[in-house]
Order: C-alpha cells, then structure tokens, then sequence
C-alpha cells in the first residue's frame, strides 16, 4: 500500500490528467502510513451525474523505482471553485 | 413538546418569524392583563432582585443591553444545567436594580406553557465593517490596490536582504501587479480602487516586482502570488504592527501542521481565524489570462496551504499569521468553504526579501 511520499508522487505523475479536468480544482494526499490516497477537490453543480467528475479515475498508477504502484483516488465536493480574493 | 422545540416556538414567537402567533399572544394577553395577576401573564418573576412587571408585551426586548435572543442550555454559576432555557444574550451582565426593563425569569409560548430563560453575556455586537479607509501610516491589514484592480489587502512592509534602504509592501501579485498584467513603476494606491482610493491623492506606492505566473498546462508549476511595491518614505509613514491587533510579527515560521490555528487582518474580514487543513495542497486558480484579455486561465500552485475558511473577497495579501503572532503565509485564494495561502518562506525567498521588524 503507498504511503504519503508515494501519493505525492502519484499526484505529479499523472499531473496532465488532473490538470485537463476543468472541475478539478485542488489536490492533496490524504492518510497515513500505508493508507495514503490522492484526495482530489472537485467544484461541481451535480457531481453524481457530472461526466467530467465521473471521468476522475479511481485509482492512478505511479513509478517508483522498478516498480509500479496503484494510489487510490477520492473525490472531495469542494462546493465552489477556489478565486483569488 | 420538548423542552427545546417548546423553547424554540418562543423564539420563534417573541422574534416575529411567526407574526400572527405573535399578533394573537399580544391580543390574548391585553385581554389577560385586565384580570390576571402579573404572576399569571406572560412573564414571571424572577425570585431574586427587585419586583418586575410583567407588562404582557415585549418592553424588555428594548432594552439596550441586548444583543440576541436565542436557546440553549441553562447556565447556573457557570455550569451547564439538564434545562433548557431562552436566552437573553447581553453585552454586560449588570445587577437588577441597574436595569430598567429586565428580562423576565421565564417566557411563555403562544400555547402557555413556560420555558426559563437564561441571561447570557457576550459582549456587544457589531457589524464587522471592513477596512476601507485611508490609513497613515500604513499597516498591515489596510485596502491597497493597483490602480486597475479592485483592491485587497496590505501583508506587511518589507526590506531587502541585501544592504538598502528601501521598504517594500508585501501582496499578492492579483492585488499590486494585476495579476501579472501591471508594469514596474504602475501606481499602487491606498485606500483601494474599490474603496476609492485615487490615482493622485492616494499613491502610496509604485509597483516594484513581482512572480510571473507560469500558465503551463502540465504540472503545478507556481508556488505564489506576490508582488512587491516600492514605498516613497519621504511621502508615506509606515509600521508593521498589524491593525486591530496591534501585534508586529515577531518573525517567521515554516512549522506548519494540520490543525493549527492561523490568523489574519484583512481588508474584508478584519480579524479572522482559520485552522489548517492540508500543509502540501495543490490549488489551481482561475486568474486573467495575458493572451486573452477577458477571459480566465488555469493557474496551478504547488506547496499551498489548505485551511479552513478564513476570509472573504478583498483579503488577499493579507499576512498569515500562527497563534503566536509568527508569519506563516500570504493568503491569495478562497472558496464557500476554504482559504489557501502561500508559504511565507517562499514568497520573501522569491524576491530575496525579510520582514521589516
């Protein structure tokens, strides 16, 4: 199971797929120990029926050395998109 | 009826939510007030401290030292009781005798049954005006803006790490660059545009530096949004002891943990607390795009602060301070529910700059 350095280096892996998600709007790691997983904040209206929130993966593969890991993904209804202030 | 749905119908009675309740009880009780003792109407005496009328109306509710009706639990010498009361929430507890229409020791709902109250202190409240006034000298907390952006907030005077003698304001680039828009030497004012702040009355300052936003669409290239603007002290007085706290930062802190309180003063909220949520969050932020004038493009950060929400439109800039009066952080971003803030290592290593304390 990937600890928290590994789920950082999930997010910065696989960078261009949450970048490219308009409704994406910030990511972190969330866990502990070998519980660590990708919390990804999405802003959406309906997110159970929002195409764009159901193409968010569940899982992301990341390189780690040799070896190639699996970083789970949860989704976290942020409820409005982040603005400058 | 419980007792707190019984206690939130006299709430709801006594504030007006339900007028015709209200309308009725008044009607039923002139009627009452001919013929019944003052016992019987819908006050009751309190049995401490001097007799009070029960009038049937809500003459006490005109007292000035009220703030705000509401329910809880009772308190009785500082303790919470199993009962549930209608609180009378004052600025300043004061005795009896001191009060000219006290609240009554229990109320009744429009049904008659009786529910005690509970007179609470809370200090008197205000409406929490922002900012937005001129300020000299300045300080941290004051409206500032370039003179094509709205405003927000002033973070703190800075210096250079190298040897000079000039002094800097510390912001958000969005605040004092136009997001990236501005050019060097560009008028900063104080009070802000949206305050209205004027290009020849108000200049405080000229646009000195700032971080270019890297709109790259792979990765999270950026780590802040800060610029700097040059003070004239010749023309302009300036302190770094924060307004409506009075405190000067008394240095800097890269010790930041999930669950930590943090504050600031900004030109919207005044003083606000927050708590930390995430030390390593990943924000993208929609800001003018230079290519597309009109339109918005995608910033993304890395190494941002998560806290829980703090702040308001207007704030940005504001320092971010830990509960020991420390700088942690530049806030720049907000949602309905969070704020974000750039670490204050890596906004002064940007420019190579220090706090002026």
């Amino acid at each position: 199971m990937p600890d928290r350095k590994t789920a950082q280096a999930a997010i910065e892996q696989n960078a261009s797929i949450f970048r490219d998600n308009e409704r994406i709007v910030g990511l972190s790691v969330k866990g502990t120990g070998d519980d660590a997983r990708i919390a990804v904040h999405v802003d959406s209206d309906n997110p159970e029926n929002d195409p764009a929130v159901g193409s968010i993966p569940t899982t992301v593969p990341v390189q780690r050395g040799k070896r190639t890991e699996s970083v789970d993904v949860e989704v976290i209804l942020q409820g409005s998109a982040f603005r400058s202030e | 009826m419980s007792a707190r749905k019984l206690a939130l119908r006299c709430l709801e009675d006594i504030s007006g939510i339900n007028n015709s309740v209200v309308h009725n009880q008044a009607r039923r009780l002139s009627t009452r007030r001919r013929r019944a003792s003052p016992e019987q109407l819908t006050f009751s005496r309190q049995s401490i401290g001097p007799s009070r009328k029960a009038t049937g109306s809500h003459e006490w509710l005109n007292e000035a030292s009220i703030q705000g009706l509401g329910v809880g639990v009772k308190i009785k010498g500082g303790v919470e009781t199993s009962d549930t009361a209608f609180r009378v929430y004052v600025d300043k507890k004061k005795p009896l005798d001191q009060v000219a229409n006290p609240a009554p020791a229990s109320v009744r709902s429009a049904g008659g049954q009786e529910v005690i109250t509970d007179v609470v202190e809370i200090g008197q409240l205000r409406p929490q005006e922002p900012f937005k006034d001129r300020l000299r000298p300045l300080a941290p907390g004051c409206g500032v803006s370039h003179v094509k952006v709205d405003g927000g907030t002033l973070a703190c005077v800075v210096r250079s790490r190298q040897p000079g003698a000039e002094r800097y304001i510390l912001s958000n680039s969005h605040v004092l660059a136009n997001s990236g828009l501005g050019s060097r030497g560009d008028v900063i004012l104080q009070p802000c545009v949206r305050d209205g702040g004027k290009r020849k009355a108000d200049k405080i300052a000229s646009l000195h530096d700032f971080v270019a936003f890297d709109y790259a669409r792979d990765g999270f290239p950026n780590e802040v949004d800060a610029a700097l603007a040059l003070i004239d002290p010749v023309v302009i007085g300036y302190t770094n002891a924060i307004r409506a706290i009075g405190l000067t930062p008394s240095g800097t802190s890269t010790r930041l943990r999930a669950g930590m309180r943090v504050q600031i003063v900004g030109r919207s909220s005044g003083h606000s607390w927050g708590t930390v949520e995430d030390t390593n969050f990943m924000a993208i932020v929609p800001y003018p795009d230079p290519a597309n004038l009109g339109r918005e493009i995608r910033v993304a950060f890395r190494k941002q602060v998560l806290c829980s929400r703090y702040s308001d439109h207007g704030d940005s800039g504001a320092l971010v301070l830990s509960s020991q009066g420390k700088a942690v952080g530049l806030h720049f971003a907000g949602s309905d529910s969070n704020s974000v803030f750039n670490r204050i290592d890596l906004v002064l290593d940007a420019f190579d700059v220090e706090l002026d304390i």
